[in-house]
C-alpha cells in the first residue's frame, strides 16, 4: 500500500505541476487568439482576408 | 454566502454577460460562423476551449463523487483520461481525417460515406445520445449550488435549475460558437484560480494524514491499489482510456473544437497539451472529493439527514472556504457550467439541425439558423424536464459513460472503418448504430437476467467490461454485416479532394 501512496503522490504532483503550468502560458497567449478572432470576424464576417497559417 | 461572496459571484455573472453582449454578438450571422467560428479559433484559444469545454461543473462534481466513494485509487482516472486524448494528439486518430472534409457535424461524413439515409439516421441516434447524456447536467449543477449557498432544498434546486438554464439559453443563443470561444476562456482562467484555491483551503482543513488514513479504513488496500478492487482494474482502465481516445475526435461538443482549428497541425498540437493536462482535470476534483470524505468523516454532524454523496464535494466547500474564496469559486464553477452549456447544447442541436431537421424540411440558410436556435430551446426543455423527474442510478459518472457509450461505440465503428476500411458499406453502418445503442441499454435493462447467464458470459456485460464489449461487439458488427452485404449494399467511395467550396470559411485549410 506504501508504494501506492507513494505513487499516487507523484501523479497528484505531476498533475497539478501540468494542470497549472499549461494553464499560465494558455491564459496569456490565448488574450492574443481571442483578440484576432474578434478583430476578424468583426473586419469582415462574410468575406474575411484569409489568413496566413502562424 | 458571506455577502462579499454574493458581491463576487454576482459581479461575475454581470461582467460576463455584458461583455457577451457588446464584444461578441457582432460578426456572427451565418450557419457556418454560427458552428465553427468561421475557423478562426487560434492555438491557446483552442487549447483553453477544449480543457474548459470538457471540465465542466459536472464533471468535477462527478469526479469528486468518484474520489468521495473510491479513495485514492480512483486517480487512475486521470492517468485514463491523459493517454486517451495524448493519444490522439500525437497520432492524429480520425480527427485528421475527419478535417480534410470540412464537416461541421460527424453524420455529414455519414453523407459522404453510407449516403443521405443514413446520415438522416445516424444523427437522429447521436443526436437523442448526446441529449440523453447531457439530461443529467442542470439537476447536478444546481445541486452543487444549492448546497454550496447553504439551501440544499429541493424546492430551492428547482428554482436555481430554471435560473441556470435561463441564462445557459440566452448565452448560447447570443452567438453560437464564438460564445463557446469566449466563455471558455474567461471561464479557464476563473476556473484555474478556483480549483488551485480550493485545492490549498481543502487539503489544509481535511489534512493529508487524515486523507490517507480515511481512505485506508473506508475502503483497505481497494482505496489505493486500483487492481484489488472488484470494480475497477484492466476493464476499468481499458474502458476509459477508450472512451478518451474516442471524445476528443467523435464526441460532437469536443470534436466540434478539432473541426473548427484553422489548420490541422494546431488541432493535433491543441489535443496534445490538452492532453497532458487531462490528468489534472481527473486528478484536481477527485482530491477534492477524498478531502470532502476526510473531512467529514471527522465532523459527521455537519451533513444534512439525507445526505448523498453527490452533495459532499460542494457541502465541503461550504465548510472550508473562507468568505471572498467562495465566492470566486462560486463564480468559477458558475463559469465552468456555462460553457459546458454552450458546448453541448450547441453540439447536440447542431447534430440534429444539420443532419435530421433542415435535410428533411428542405431549409435554407436562414431557417436553418433558425431551426438550431429552436432545436436549443428544445433541449433546454427536456433538461428540465429530465432533471425534475428523472433520478439516475448508481453513481452520475457510470451513467454518463454509459450513455456516452451509446454514442461512442457505434459512432467510433462507422467512422473509423468508414474512414480505413473500403469495404464498409451503409448496411453495416445502420447496423453498427442499431448494435452500438442497444448494447449498453440492454446490460442495464436486463442486468439482473445477466447476471443469470453462465459466469464467463455474464462477466462480460455488466459494469466496464460492458463498455468494452460495447465497442468490440460495434466494431465486429460492422465487418461481418459488411461483407454479407457486399452484392446488395454498394460501398460509396470517400472523395479523393477536399471540396474547394467553403463557404463562411476565413482561413484556407491547410493540406496536411
Amino acid at each position: 500500500m506504501n508504494g501506492w501512496i507513494y505513487f499516487w503522490i507523484g501523479t497528484i504532483f505531476v498533475s497539478y505541476l501540468i494542470f497549472f503550468g499549461v494553464a499560465i502560458v494558455v491564459g496569456i497567449k490565448g488574450w492574443t487568439d481571442l483578440h484576432h478572432l474578434f478583430v476578424l470576424l468583426r473586419k469582415n464576417p462574410v468575406q474575411g482576408e484569409p489568413e496566413k497559417d502562424q | 454566502m458571506h455577502w462579499i461572496d454574493w458581491v463576487i459571484a454576482g459581479s461575475y455573472v454581470v461582467a460576463l454577460t455584458i461583455a457577451m453582449i457588446v464584444f461578441v454578438r457582432k460578426g456572427v450571422g451565418r450557419m457556418r460562423d454560427f458552428l465553427v467560428a468561421g475557423r478562426g479559433m487560434g492555438f491557446y484559444l483552442g487549447v483553453a476551449a477544449v480543457i474548459s469545454g470538457e471540465t465542466g461543473l459536472i464533471t468535477i462534481m462527478a469526479l469528486a463523487q468518484e474520489g468521495y466513494e473510491g479513495g485514492f485509487s480512483k486517480l487512475m482516472l486521470g492517468i485514463c483520461f491523459a493517454i486517451g486524448v495524448t493519444f490522439v494528439g500525437l497520432t492524429g486518430f480520425i480527427i485528421v481525417r475527419l478535417r480534410q472534409y470540412e464537416i461541421m457535424t460527424i453524420p455529414e461524413f455519414f453523407k459522404m460515406r453510407y449516403g443521405e439515409g443514413f446520415r438522416r439516421f445516424g444523427g437522429l441516434v447521436l443526436g437523442l445520445a448526446g441529449v440523453l447524456n447531457f439530461g443529467v447536467f442542470l439537476y447536478i449543477d444546481s445541486i452543487f449550488f444549492a448546497n454550496i449557498l447553504g439551501v440544499g432544498r429541493p424546492e430551492v434546486v428547482k428554482v436555481i435549475m430554471f435560473i441556470i438554464l435561463a441564462l445557459a439559453l440566452a448565452y448560447t443563443l447570443l452567438a453560437g460558437m464564438v460564445s463557446i470561444l469566449f466563455v471558455n476562456y474567461i471561464q479557464f482562467l476563473v476556473l484555474m484560480v478556483g480549483l488551485l484555491l480550493a485545492t490549498i483551503f481543502g487539503i489544509y482543513h481535511a489534512g493529508w494524514n487524515t486523507m490517507v488514513e480515511v481512505s485506508a479504513e473506508r475502503f483497505g488496500e481497494a482505496g489505493f491499489n486500483p487492481f484489488a478492487s472488484d470494480t475497477l482494474g484492466w476493464p476499468f482502465i481499458i474502458a476509459n482510456i477508450l472512451v478518451f481516445m474516442t471524445v476528443p475526435c467523435l464526441w460532437q461538443p469536443a470534436a466540434a473544437l478539432g473541426l473548427s482549428v484553422r489548420d490541422i497541425r494546431v488541432g493535433k498540437r491543441m489535443y496534445l497539451w490538452s492532453g497532458l493536462t487531462f490528468m489534472g482535470r481527473g486528478t484536481v476534483p477527485i482530491l477534492l472529493g477524498i478531502a470532502a470524505l476526510a473531512y467529514f468523516s471527522r465532523h459527521e454532524n455537519l451533513l444534512p439527514a439525507d445526505f448523498k454523496s453527490i452533495q459532499a464535494f460542494p457541502l465541503f466547500l461550504k465548510e472550508v472556504l473562507p468568505p471572498g474564496v467562495k465566492g470566486l469559486l462560486v463564480a468559477a464553477m458558475f463559469a465552468a457550467a456555462m460553457s459546458t452549456y454552450n458546448a453541448y447544447l450547441l453540439a447536440w442541436s447542431a447534430i440534429l439541425n444539420q443532419n435530421v431537421v433542415s435535410p428533411t424540411l428542405r431549409l435554407k440558410e436562414k431557417g436553418s439558423l433558425l431551426a438550431n436556435r429552436i432545436l436549443i430551446i428544445l433541449i433546454g426543455c427536456f433538461l428540465l424536464w429530465w432533471g425534475l423527474f428523472y433520478t439516475p442510478p448508481a453513481t452520475f459518472f457510470q451513467y454518463q459513460q454509459l450513455t456516452g457509450a451509446i454514442y461512442l461505440s457505434g459512432a467510433l465503428a462507422t467512422v473509423f472503418f468508414g474512414l480505413y476500411w473500403s469495404k464498409a458499406n451503409a448496411a453495416g453502418a445502420y447496423a453498427t448504430i442499431i448494435v452500438g445503442a442497444a448494447f449498453p441499454v440492454a446490460s442495464v435493462l436486463f442486468s439482473s437476467q445477466v447476471q443469470k447467464l453462465p459466469e464467463y458470459i455474464a462477466h462480460w456485460l455488466y459494469g466496464w467490461r460492458a463498455v468494452i464489449s460495447g465497442f468490440i461487439i460495434a466494431m465486429l458488427t460492422i465487418v461481418v454485416v459488411s461483407l454479407i452485404s457486399q452484392r446488395w449494399s454498394r460501398p460509396l467511395p470517400l472523395p479523393s479532394r477536399q471540396p474547394r467550396y467553403n463557404p463562411g470559411a476565413l482561413t484556407p485549410i491547410s493540406r496536411t
